[in-house]
């Protein structure tokens, strides 16, 4: 079945941080989306991804992959340094860029700051609940019987 | 560059076949105890530049997991540094350890074990020799008996044919050709950075490793330098419903050959090999016992898997030169150094006789993420490469409670695909994240300053 991530940062609140923020929002959808886009339509690995700001205070990366969370990790960082590398400047108590652009140690304050979904899933004890109309099939497999 | 061998402990470096095994798991009493006990072994561990030729009669080898590390009280900001897949339990979902194999059905005080010392001898009495005195230092922490029998885990020879296993297949005959040090190489050898920890670069990542904004990653990194992440992996093998499915699957599925020979190429297909250790790729009509240590093949010439099913077990480790999907999903085949031996005693035929037989086996790697976990997700769904047919595939000789996974093994032939369902032949009993230390930091860790 697909993974789910809940990434949830708290967005520090001084001045120029916020200003850096707003800056981000009126941005995003002409300069941030289109490389998320083509960064996640080439991965096939990715069912949804959408960036979420709420009241200025948390910053969300909400997204549903198949395969490994490690994979997709790393996958985030090679694929979309500048999108992270800003995310993560905006946000409180996260290591310099410096130590996040290791994989393990992306992987592990990703991990730390992955939000678990209320309940639980039959395939992974670590999880909270997601449901799939489309049960376990993948990004790979739809497309490949869309094309049929 | 070349890691100084007299500080990597001799299995990381080396196989050593040495006809009994012990593994004695222990659970840390304090720091003091703790520090006795690896004050007691630091002398006694085997290192990979001792002469083996003819070795001393016992060899000896330590683990220590992250909580034993914090047993231990190290620096909390040194122990930070480590990653976090160390640092966690072993992840049964990527394991694919569900059901029967869950953890929580895992062999009582498994998980309770922080040290473990990997006793190797030539003979019972020397084993027990070394047991008695590892025992007698160990005063002041708790020895976990983890086996359904309340002993330790053992583990040696089945019989007279080195490396024979429970299923009847012969193990050791492939391993990485490890490249020690920076000097070119053989061709297709493998960076040492890939199992030993503190070298890490770009291309080849470990940890811990140093950042400059982190003041206690350089004292982590040299800690960890010279050693490796060992995986302890515990593995219960079914040897009468193997063969009741050979008996019963192999006939049907090739009833062309009389039964004996259609259970042995049943066997064969599933592993990849012959149980001699013929691979198929060289001879898929017959084992060929001139090819039975060869490890010099590659599946190009087999893409629609006639010879070799494209899920067999030595194919989904390590698929060789076989297309495999583009980055991000995969990067690279990862490796492992195995290293380990059955336990229990030797069974034949289809009935049962209630005692737990299996594997003990370690996995040495830099990362258990990118090594390890990786190789476990192969084998739980084989949807790494456009090979498979079916990407729900998965390793026939892994545990196959996995829901989403597929429990028929397909097998190509030049009259179609066959096809047999797997039934559930092994079971995990416990899996253990083990760092495996120098021999200097074996030494710190044993002494009275503070990490």
């Amino acid at each position: 079945m697909a993974t789910a991530l809940n990434l949830t940062l708290r967005l520090k609140q001084d001045a120029a941080t916020q200003a850096a923020l707003a800056q981000v929002k009126a941005a995003f959808a002409e300069h941030i989306q289109p490389a998320i886009d083509a960064a996640l339509m080439k991965s096939e690995i990715v069912h949804f991804a959408r960036v979420v700001v709420i009241d200025d205070k948390y910053i969300q990366v909400l997204t549903e992959f198949d395969g490994s969370k490690q994979v997709y990790t790393t996958f985030f960082l090679r694929a979309l340094p500048e999108v992270f590398k800003t995310i993560f400047s905006l946000a409180e108590d996260v290591p310099p860029w410096e130590e996040l652009q290791d994989e393990d140690k992306f992987y592990e304050v990703a991990s730390n700051y992955n939000v678990r979904a209320l309940g639980t899933k039959e395939d992974d004890d670590k999880a909270g609940y997601l449901f799939q109309a489309l049960g376990n099939t993948t990004v790979k497999e739809i497309r490949a019987a869309l094309a049929k | 560059m070349s890691p100084e061998l007299s500080d990597i402990q001799g299995l990381i470096h080396h196989h050593y076949g040495y006809p009994k095994l012990r593994h004695l798991l222990f659970k840390i009493g304090s720091p003091a105890s703790g520090r006795q006990l690896l004050k007691f072994l630091a002398p006694r561990v085997t290192h990979a530049a001792m002469n083996l030729d003819p070795g001393p009669d016992v060899l000896l080898n330590v683990g220590i997991t992250f909580a034993g590390l914090q047993s231990l009280k190290l620096d909390l900001d040194l122990l930070a540094c480590f990653p976090i897949d160390f640092k966690e339990a072993p992840d049964s979902t990527v394991m694919g350890d569900v059901g029967a194999s869950h953890p929580d059905r895992w062999w009582k005080g498994f998980t309770d074990a922080n040290l473990v010392v990997h006793l190797f001898a030539r003979s019972t009495e020397t084993l027990e020799a070394i047991t008695s005195e590892v025992r007698e230092a160990a005063a002041g922490n708790t020895e976990i008996l983890p086996t359904s029998a309340g002993g330790p885990i053992e583990g040696g020879m089945l019989g007279t044919i080195r490396g024979e296993l429970h299923f009847g297949y012969r193990d050791g005959i492939s391993h990485p050709d490890v490249r020690w040090s920076d000097d070119p190489g053989s061709p297709g050898s493998i960076d040492y950075r890939n199992f030993l920890l503190g070298y890490s670069t770009p291309q080849i990542p470990s940890s811990p490793k140093v950042f400059a904004s982190v003041p206690a990653s350089a004292r982590a990194t040299g800690l960890a330098r010279n050693g490796s992440y060992s995986v302890f992996r515990v593995l219960i093998q079914n040897v009468a419903a193997f063969n009741q499915f050979l008996a019963a699957e192999g006939p049907r599925a090739f009833p062309e050959l009389p039964p004996t020979d259609a259970q042995e190429l049943l066997a064969a297909k599933l592993m990849g090999r012959w149980r001699d250790g013929t691979p198929l790729i060289r001879s898929p009509v017959a084992p060929d016992i001139a090819f039975a240590n060869d490890n010099s093949f590659n599946y190009s010439q087999d893409a629609a898997g006639l010879r070799c099913p494209i899920s067999a077990h030595i194919r989904v480790t390590n698929p060789r030169d076989q297309a495999l999907d583009p980055p991000p999903k995969v990067i690279g085949v990862p490796q492992v150094i195995r290293r380990g031996a059955p336990f229990g005693t030797k069974l034949e035929g289809t009935v049962d006789d209630n005692q737990e037989r299996g594997l003990a086996g370690l996995f040495i790697c830099s990362s258990i993420t990118r090594q390890f976990y990786t190789l476990m997700e192969w084998m739980k769904e084989n949807s790494f490469s456009p090979s498979f047919q079916d990407p729900r595939a998965q390793d026939p000789l892994a545990n196959h409670e996995v829901p989403s996974a597929s429990k028929e093994f397909l097998i190509p032939t030049e009259s179609g695909v066959r096809s047999v369902t797997l039934p559930n032949m092994v079971t995990t009993r416990g899996t253990a994240f083990f760092l495996l230390p120098s021999l200097t930091a074996i030494n710190r860790l044993a002494g009275d300053d503070r990490i």
